[in-house]
């Protein structure tokens, strides 16, 4: 029979022998950066002129940018006036359509409005606007105007025509 | 532990000697006991990246959270207006020292992290961690010769109202072995 002290003596080393679990700890930083959320706000829309045909006239052309003579009085002629905003440590491309269509009010037709821009903004194809001014800048005003080629007026029906265009704003 | 027992069972010990000497010569008794111990193998945890969220577009319609995989560092935002740029990846650590067999268990980056711009504005990181060369839940133990990996990625939840801002913060990682 073990002595008790004995007993005791083997317990102790038996306890100081258990394998202690070791701790590891190792560390990692942690990043966010949160940019300012951009967007376009529309100050004013695309508004073209109204015009009047003449009977036997030939086509008629205006451009909101340098609007003609209207006769039905109503809106004010003018480019649309886009304000865009954006980091400016970013670079944007903004995507204006070459062309959209406004439709008249009771569905009589539609016409083909082209689009212009600002002649300080370069553009590529399809309209894409790749640098100018508002480049660098955390918000830059960009203008559309836009024509349109009255080439038949046998088929146009009197009235207001509306339409909406889609400007894409990109950041690289 | 009993102090008085041990003194007196050192004592017991003593006087046991004392009488196999004496008896030494008239007579040799051997014996033999085994002797074990058991070496472990040190490991260590080598940080090779850092868990980066990258760049993304304060949410303007309501909060969105953002997400970076652990697994395999896949980001994920809960809002379109919450634009996600790149630059993101899980943190990642790799471990040193296994071999095939060893178990580790307790892998923990902590339940949340506090990011901060430096100008008393905070976002809460929510760590999840993902392994790789290893089998088991928890505890975890070493598939092969590869060393395991240990990722780190998460979840942040970035308000409406949220400044503009680089934030930054700490993951700390940790485990117990064997």
């Amino acid at each position: 029979m073990a002595h008790p002290s004995l007993t005791a003596a083997f317990l102790a080393i038996s306890l100081l022998g258990a394998e202690a679990p070791v701790q590891l700890n190792a560390t990692a930083a942690a990043s966010i950066k949160l940019l300012p959320s951009g967007g376009i706000a529309v100050v004013t829309p695309l508004t073209l002129p109204s015009v009047q045909l003449s009977p036997g006239s030939n086509n008629v052309m205006f451009s909101s940018s340098t609007p003609s003579a209207g006769t039905g009085g109503g809106s004010i002629s003018g480019n649309a006036k886009l304000t865009v905003l954006r980091d400016s440590s970013e670079a944007v491309s903004v995507d204006v359509p070459a062309s959209f269509s406004v439709v008249q009010a009771g569905g009589g037709g539609s016409l083909t409005v082209n689009t212009t821009n600002k002649s300080d903004l370069s553009i590529a194809g399809e309209g894409v606007l790749l640098g100018g001014t508002m480049m660098g800048g955390s918000a830059t005003s960009v203008d559309i105007g836009g024509s349109l080629s009255l080439a038949s007026e046998d088929h146009l029906v009197p009235g207001p025509y509306d339409g909406l265009f889609v400007v894409v704003v990109q950041y690289n | 532990m009993n102090f008085r027992n041990l003194l007196i069972a050192s004592a017991g010990a003593s006087a046991a000697l004392m009488i196999a000497g004496a008896a030494e010569a008239a007579n040799t008794i051997t014996s033999s006991a085994g002797a074990s111990i058991s070496l472990i193998g040190a490991i260590s945890l080598t940080k090779n990246s850092d868990l980066s969220f990258g760049e993304v577009v304060i949410p303007t319609s309501s909060s969105a959270v953002v997400t970076v995989a652990a697994s395999n560092g896949a980001v994920v935002t809960s809002s379109d207006t919450a634009v996600h740029t790149a630059g993101s990846g899980p943190a990642k650590f790799t471990f040193v020292g296994t071999t095939a067999g060893d178990t580790f268990n307790n892998v923990s980056a902590g339940s949340t992290v506090t990011l901060s711009d430096g100008n008393s504005h905070t976002l809460t990181l929510t760590p999840a961690i993902a392994l790789t060369g290893t089998t088991g839940s928890g505890p975890y133990q070493v598939a092969g010769a590869t060393a395991p990996v240990l990722y780190v990625g998460g979840s942040i939840t970035i308000p409406t109202g949220a400044t503009a801002a680089a934030y930054t913060g700490t993951v700390n990682v940790s485990l117990t072995y064997p």
